[in-house]
């Protein structure tokens, strides 16, 4: 099994070769575009975050074999360059996102509705954090990038990443009601089941 | 639920990629691999204007679900089978050193046109361009580029430029029209698109014609007339000047400068003492041969230059008129061929005349 950085190197010869990191790597990237841009905008950061990596391709770091967190740094750069179209994203997700937690019909009524406010209050905050916190908060939360996958995509140190991930957490949790904000539930990669209680 | 689990939740909406737009990507992704031979950093004014077209492309089929369509950004077209490569080279640099001699020699006894208000320079640009075309494709996998056909598009667009260069410029753009099919099921591909049918005016004042969209203000590109106004008339000082533009760019400094005089001279706007300087330069770049003794690019036949790099995917010819030094046009030549491209086409071509006209015809 060719590792991407295999295939970087490959690439240097043989350029067809590079269109295996898309097959690897697009449809996650993609997810988290969406998140963050919507899927028509998120189609065009990935595009051309492939193009990018393409041209760029001489600058990657062999000392790594997944090129995973190099993407997701390109991908998170093109990003900022629709700032205003992830506010507006956020708007709607949080949107649809309320109306999923109301769907799962679990809980309380008064739970769904202080769910439904926190889910708003909490992409407001998102929107308004700092752009660096952010960046390293959604890598975290929804690109599934490791501490050090963070730091490497987003060329800062480990500590950095950490104390940006504690800031913007904090941040969050100040945004919500008190009884979510009390919670410390998990720091795992995995979705958590709704709560019942 | 803690900020993490309702972030979490938040992004469950998140879409995945469709197929198409999975499809859309890589087929992007693959056919700037396989332009990337003659793709420069220096050249990427003249790409940008095409990405707009690329764009509304794949904009298109998204919206017909039908088929990927990819422009590529290769604006070279020619005959639809070409030489293969070097092989049928018949001169060293010194043959091509004397094309360009005197083809630069026949530039320095032109004048270029003076208009009077009221007149224009109209530059007729013919090209072709590849279209790649893919089936519906209806699992998840990304598309193999074995498995797409293509077509050779070409048209006829026709630039205005006022005698009062920083008035309104016209550019009247019509839709392409199939030339060649690549690839078993190309036609069917084709019948299948919705191909627009509109012929596009397009004016902007300077020849900024997408004004605001560009990444870098029109005086700033070496090929626009500002740019081609400060670019040195001593060949070697032009040389070197192209080798600083085209900067550490992957295909080499030799490559580069040989893509920015190609850039520049299909703009047909390059007035006659900057041609010369532009030829007298490409004579000194190592590697710039003659790759066709008698090459025809819209029914126009003369002698095809190149740098010959064989490890390269494309090669870019300049075809000169020997006897009045005019430059025909240019071509593009895939040597090793990729999907449906069997090595030796032409995969696009430009072919540039300028007149002058007493006005605008009616639009």
């Amino acid at each position: 099994m060719n590792t991407d950085s295999d295939i970087i190197r490959q690439s240097e010869h043989l350029p067809t070769a590079f269109g295996e990191l898309y097959d690897r790597h697009a449809s996650h990237l993609f997810r988290y575009a969406a998140g963050r841009v919507g899927s028509s905008a998120a189609e065009d950061v990935v595009g051309d975050t492939f193009l990018t990596a393409f041209e760029r391709r001489a600058t990657f770091d062999h000392e790594w074999e997944n090129a995973r967190p190099w993407l997701f740094g390109i991908t998170t750069t093109l990003i900022r360059k629709h700032r205003r179209m992830e506010a507006q994203n956020f708007r709607s997700v949080a949107s649809a996102t309320a109306f999923v937690i109301n769907d799962d019909r679990v809980g309380e009524v008064s739970d769904r509705i202080d769910a439904e406010r926190n889910i708003r209050a909490l992409t407001k905050t998102l929107t308004r954090m700092a752009a660096a916190d952010r960046d390293t908060l959604l890598l975290y939360a929804w690109g599934d990038l490791t501490y050090e996958d963070i730091a490497l995509a987003l060329s800062v140190p480990v500590g950095t990443v950490r104390s940006r991930l504690n800031r913007a957490r904090r941040t969050l949790r100040a945004s919500l009601s008190p009884e979510h904000s009390a919670q410390e539930v998990d720091h795992g990669r995995t979705h958590p089941a709704p709560q019942n209680a | 639920m803690d900020e993490l689990t309702l972030l979490r939740k938040m992004h469950d909406t998140a879409d995945d990629p469709t197929a198409d737009q999975l499809r859309a990507g890589k087929a992007r992704l693959m056919l700037e691999i396989a332009t990337s031979g003659q793709r420069t950093a220096a050249a990427t004014s003249r790409r940008r204007r095409l990405r707009r077209g690329l764009t509304l492309g794949i904009a298109a089929t998204s919206v017909a679900a039908l088929a990927t369509v990819v422009m590529i950004a290769a604006d070279v077209v020619g005959p639809t089978r070409a030489p293969d490569g070097t092989a049928i080279s018949s001169g060293a640099s010194a043959a091509a050193a004397e094309v360009l001699h005197n083809a630069a020699l026949a530039s320095m006894k032109m004048s270029d046109p003076v208009l009077t208000p009221g007149q224009y320079l109209r530059i007729e640009m013919a090209q072709s361009y590849l279209m790649m075309m893919g089936p519906e494709n209806t699992t998840d996998e990304a598309p193999d580029i074995n498995l797409m056909t293509a077509v050779l598009q070409s048209s006829t667009d026709n630039q205005y430029v006022p005698a009062d260069t920083s008035g309104e410029w016209v550019w009247v753009r019509p839709p392409m029209q199939p030339v060649t099919f690549f690839g078993e099921h190309a036609e069917e591909d084709y019948a299948a698109q919705t191909p627009s049918t509109e012929t596009e005016i397009v004016r902007g004042l300077g020849g900024d014609y997408y004004a605001g969209q560009q990444l870098e203000p029109d005086a700033e590109r070496y090929d626009s007339l500002a740019g081609m106004a400060k670019l040195p008339r001593d060949p070697q000082a032009l040389l070197d000047h192209l080798y600083l533009l085209a900067g550490d760019a992957g295909t080499g400094p030799d490559a580069e400068a040989f893509v920015l005089i190609n850039d520049v001279l299909r703009t047909g706007m390059a007035p006659a003492d900057l041609r010369a300087a532009l030829f007298e330069a490409a004579a000194l770049i190592p590697g710039v041969e003659i790759t066709e003794d008698s090459a025809t690019v819209n029914g126009r036949t003369g002698v095809a230059i190149a740098r010959v790099d064989t490890t390269r995917d494309e090669r870019s010819d300049v075809i000169i008129d020997p006897d009045t030094g005019m430059v025909i046009g240019e071509r593009t030549v895939s040597l090793k061929g990729w999907g449906p491209i069997p090595a030796g086409t032409v995969t696009g071509w430009t072919s540039v005349t300028t007149t002058v006209v007493d006005g605008l015809p009616p639009l």
